[in-house]
């Protein structure tokens, strides 16, 4: 993917040795626990950007609660059963109808985390680390996304301790739908910025 | 000065290239080793911005040629060895081309840390020029904004010093940080989109100068 193959200077098995061994004496020395190991993996990995969607899709209904996320987000996360505590600070970027938030971390790969899940493979790539400050109209149309004339594009990279997620602007069409399905439109892409919410059926 | 970045400041240095959009599931010491990460870090054994740092101190060839996980395991081995939790001679030899470790590090721009005043120097709103600075330590303002003319629309913290907390386990002291923006067109020479758009990003006071112009 690199295009660094040919002069990968680790042999591709290394790696996961230098892992295991690197573990392994961690354990033996008593410094850590694997079993503690395997329920962080666990934390981690259970849970995805449902819970971002569970916040966009409430502040999409009411604006009371749109209002606090956007001053609060912290304790509006908390209101609707997402745990943001862990985040020094977190700050929901509002879209509007003439302006357009993406995030990066062109430094490494910050990411909420608690919000989103685990940050998709090419959140970490160079190519868009270091391609969407600069180029970004380029960068959403390779996610397929393209927006109307008027809407200025805000990159925000992740340079501190915030984290970051935007709430994208509610698709028209859907003013009868409910909360829980409001939901299921909104994409982790939308929250990222590289794309929008579905459209209803 | 020499504007040598950092191996991680690669924002804007790619053009065209393609964004691979395919995902695979995370091989096992990948895993482990992210949930290894995570108890360190509970138990202050390791700080991410030390892992941060480690990765850009394999230097800029390594940093590209290995993946992205890749480097974090070296990383991770680094400040373990640096904090004396680990002896090299327990683990594998590593690879020809790969520095060995290491000793503790410190900050190559070391001299007294900025601290931060009881309040902010600046408000939002605020004309601003980020320091045309290229020192060798780990920082997190980016290559692309230094130098470059910009306006306050943010003010948070303070928070812990990055540049500290890459070095070490000890204090770090607490700096104001700022989001500043930038109109695309002050950032890049060329074509970069159309008039209305902007780049925020979060820069600390110390890296922060009045615009005078």
């Amino acid at each position: 993917m690199t295009g660094a193959a040919e002069h990968h200077p680790v042999d591709p098995g290394h790696i996961p040795e230098r892992m295991h061994a690197l573990a392994s004496i961690l354990e033996a020395e008593g410094h850590i626990d694997l079993d503690e190991v395997h329920a962080a993996i666990q934390r981690r990995e259970s849970g995805g950007p449902e819970r971002g969607r569970r916040l966009v899709a409430r502040a999409w209904v009411d604006p009371g609660y749109r209002a606090r996320l956007l001053a609060d987000p912290k304790a509006a996360a908390g209101e609707v059963g997402v745990d943001a505590s862990g985040l020094v600070q977190f700050d929901v970027l509002e879209n509007t109808p003439t302006r357009h938030h993406v995030i990066v971390c062109t430094l490494c790969s910050c990411y909420p985390r608690p919000i989103l899940g685990e940050p998709p493979e090419w959140y970490k790539s160079e190519q868009y680390r270091a391609r969407v400050v600069r180029e970004p109209r380029a960068v959403l149309a390779e996610f397929g996304t393209t927006l109307p004339e008027g809407v200025d594009v805000v990159v925000m990279d992740s340079t501190a301790d915030r984290r970051l997620m935007v709430l994208p602007l509610r698709p028209e069409g859907t003013e009868h739908m409910p909360e829980e399905e409001l939901a299921t439109l909104v994409t982790r892409d939308s929250m990222i910025g590289v794309g929008l919410p579905a459209s209803p059926a | 000065m020499a504007r040598q970045r950092l191996p991680s400041d690669i924002g804007g240095t790619i053009q065209g290239q393609p964004i691979d959009l395919t995902q695979s599931p995370a091989p096992d010491w990948k895993r482990l080793h992210d949930g290894v990460r995570a108890v360190l870090r509970k138990k202050g054994m390791f700080r991410s911005h030390e892992g941060r740092r480690a990765a850009e101190d394999l230097g800029h060839d390594l940093y590209r040629q290995l993946s992205y996980h890749e480097r974090k395991v070296l990383a991770t081995e680094a400040v373990l060895v640096e904090r004396e939790l680990i002896r090299p001679e327990e683990m594998p030899a590593l690879p020809a081309g790969i520095p060995p470790v290491r000793q503790r590090r410190s900050s190559p721009e070391a001299g007294p840390a900025p601290a931060a005043g009881p309040e902010p120097r600046f408000a939002v709103g605020d004309p601003v020029r980020v320091r045309d600075h290229w020192p060798a330590g780990h920082n997190r303002t980016p290559g692309y904004v230094r130098g470059k003319r910009g306006r306050v629309v943010g003010v948070h913290g303070p928070y812990p010093n990055p540049e500290a907390l890459a070095y070490g386990d000890g204090e770090a002291p607490r700096l104001w940080l700022y989001t500043l923006e930038f109109d695309q067109g002050t950032l890049w020479e060329g074509d970069c989109g159309q008039p209305g758009d902007r780049v925020r990003l979060d820069v600390y006071e110390h890296w922060i100068e009045e615009d005078a112009s």
